[in-house]
């Protein structure tokens, strides 16, 4: 994997090298750039499942590429990618209408494979699986503006939703993540009023 | 973005420790290129060797002629003595750096029919379509293909590697590589 996500520019320069051709060398230099990040937010958004997320990863990557003459640069192309991902999986779910199936023998596989600097798999795995134990809908949401730092307004743009109703169901990803995880968590007192999206 | 700009009122949990990038499997990369060579959305491999391989090729392969005896219209030397052989495999990573395929003809023949004067080429191919490989499997997208070979003779790796570094290959942007021919 790469030490730091490509620049904007960079971006740009391999996106216009895809398009000018569309040789599968320049189209695997962008795949190769940003793999690692779409597979990680698929494995999220998966709930855990190495399956689901490889077919899911590779639907978002098809899509992206049949759309990419229409990227304009506008965000970070890497953002970019995770909001088609993002999109496909509410499509999946929605279609499915089940939740995704968990597979603890693919998080204990998966969760090891992060950064060196990464601390030991043990706390981690224990993140993952309360992660992947969540609602979906809940889940989408602690795993898009805790980790990869969307803000509400996005959220509920990719996902069709009030910014409000992220935030609230952050809330409640956050509380049933921390009593996942032994923590104490607050009361309902502390819980935002729907379609409140300050 | 800010993770936290819009805090609902309960605080995030510790998820630094979990990884942004996650390795995919090895299988994802080549389901992503064949389901997009399905759908039409990369250009065609090129499956015809090129031009200028072919023609450079047979202009090798009538220098080896001449070296064999095949055709004789200016014998050629004999080998020297006590030469080693070594495989030059060559590749195009990315498309040669040439206007005119033209121009590589002429010099790729030129730089052949030079080390079979000296009796320093054995024989030289191109090489059409990609491999089959067996066990049957299909290639990975990271894999590049040999576009063609020279062996030629040298008295050790330095000078192949000497005789490598003139071949035009290299200065169009190709790569090669020596490999020794076990005698045994």
């Amino acid at each position: 994997m790469r030490e730091r996500p490509p620049t904007r520019e960079e971006d740009r320069e391999a996106v216009a090298r895809f398009l000018a051709a569309r040789a599968e060398e320049a189209f695997l230099a962008l795949y190769r750039a940003h793999a690692g990040y779409l597979y990680a937010l698929a494995l999220r958004l998966a709930g855990g499942s190495a399956d689901e997320a490889t077919e899911l990863a590779q639907e978002a990557w098809v899509r992206a590429v049949e759309r990419l003459a229409a990227f304009e640069g506008r965000s970070a192309l890497r953002t970019w990618l995770a909001g088609i991902l993002i999109r496909c999986a509410h499509e999946r779910r929605r279609a499915a209408r089940r939740e995704a199936a968990t597979d603890p023998q693919d998080l204990e596989e998966r969760v090891g494979e992060g950064s060196p600097a990464a601390p030991p798999a043990a706390s981690r795995l224990e993140l993952e699986r309360a992660l992947a134990a969540l609602a979906p809908e809940l889940r989408e949401v602690i795993v898009l503006h805790d980790l990869y730092g969307f803000t509400h307004a996005e959220i509920g743009e990719q996902l069709g939703v009030a910014a409000g109703t992220s935030k609230s169901r952050l809330f409640f990803a956050r509380r049933a993540l921390a009593a996942r995880l032994g923590a104490p968590s607050p009361g309902p007192h502390a819980l935002p009023a729907e379609g409140d999206s300050r | 973005m800010s993770p936290n700009d819009e805090d609902p009122g309960i605080p995030p949990p510790q998820l630094d420790a979990l990884p942004r990038e996650i390795e995919p499997p090895a299988d994802l990369e080549r389901r992503v290129v064949a389901a997009l060579r399905r759908g039409g959305h990369l250009a065609p491999r090129a499956r015809a060797p090129r031009a200028w391989m072919a023609t450079a090729a047979a202009a090798a392969i009538f220098a080896a002629g001449v070296l064999v005896g095949r055709t004789a219209p200016d014998p050629a030397p004999e080998p020297p003595a006590g030469l080693a052989q070594f495989l030059l495999l060559l590749y195009e990573p990315t498309p040669l750096a040439v206007a005119d395929d033209r121009d590589l003809v002429a010099e790729y023949g030129a730089w052949a029919r030079g080390l079979a004067r000296q009796g320093r080429l054995a024989s030289a191919e191109k090489l059409a379509e990609a491999s089959v490989r067996l066990p049957e499997r299909a290639a990975t997208a990271a894999e590049v293909e040999p576009t063609g070979f020279f062996v030629v003779r040298a008295a050790s790796l330095d000078e192949a590697l000497e005789i490598a570094r003139g071949c035009p290959h290299l200065a169009h942007g190709g790569e090669i590589r020596v490999r020794p021919v076990d005698p045994t």
